[in-house]
């Protein structure tokens, strides 16, 4: 494929190639959390209001449109999550006793054992008597 | 050969830190967000789910742990959809862009701030 030095690629030059699209759908995933962070915001500030606004806020989470966008969010958090720790050790292989761990373990290893640590322990402490 | 001057190496140590945390934190935090205290207060309509979960956000060493994922992410995020938008066309004149990404960021960071440091310490 000939291209003059300077021709501008469209807004769709990356649905060419299955690589393209991964990317951009890993890049995509801002998006996501950046409106979980808006909402994680709005929640904060309805926990500090009081009881009344926070059971407001609660109310409004029990909305289908709000479970919906929630599930979303957190496909989206997965993958940039798995996407990650994937690339993790390609960035910042890691050795024991000079001997290159391969890239699999050191996924699991640096990436996805403490990421399932973290979980448990969260959600250890939120349900934790909580009924 | 001369290379232009950038902050690229600052913005990406914040985006790099802004990944980890979110990677490791953010998949608890919608379930929370988006399941369970939603199912808890419609099982039990007392005070007691509400004053559980201040209980654990207002201990401090949660606050500032808060502070830190949602601070980050919120660079995290900046970077990438400065970096996405760039990449989808907008290539010239890219200052009111990374104006707007970062500033949001710190303005994100700045809300999270305050909201975690006036959380009062006892459930109202």
């Amino acid at each position: 494929m000939k291209q003059r030095y300077g021709t501008p690629l469209g807004p769709t030059w990356f649905l060419g190639r299955a690589a393209y699209r991964r990317f951009m759908a890993r890049e995509a995933t801002a998006f996501a959390m950046a409106v979980f962070l808006v909402y994680l915001l709005l929640w904060l500030r309805s926990l500090g209001q009081g009881y009344t606004a926070y059971g407001q806020m609660i109310e409004l989470a029990k909305h289908p449109i709000s479970v919906f966008v929630h599930g979303l969010i957190f496909g989206a958090v997965l993958y940039h999550s798995a996407t990650w720790f994937n690339l993790t050790p390609k960035i910042m292989p890691m050795y024991v006793a000079e001997e290159k761990v391969p890239d699999f373990w050191a996924a699991i290893i640096m990436g996805y054992l403490p990421c399932v640590a973290v979980t448990t322990v969260v959600l250890w402490a939120v349900l934790r008597s909580a009924g | 050969m001369t290379f232009k001057k950038s902050n690229e190496a600052f913005w990406w140590s914040l985006f790099s830190a802004g990944g980890v945390l979110s990677a490791m934190f953010l998949p608890a935090f919608v379930v929370i967000s988006g399941y369970v205290l939603p199912n808890q207060s419609s099982a039990d309509p007392g005070r007691a789910p509400y004053e559980h979960i201040h209980g654990i956000v207002s201990w401090w060493p949660v606050r500032v742990l808060l502070f830190g994922v949602i601070a980050f992410t919120f660079f995290h995020v900046a970077h990438r959809i400065r970096h996405v938008v760039n990449d989808l066309g907008w290539r010239h004149h890219t200052a009111p862009l990374s104006l707007v990404c970062y500033g949001g960021a710190f303005a994100g960071a700045g809300t999270a701030a305050w909201l975690l440091l006036t959380l009062p310490s006892v459930a109202q």
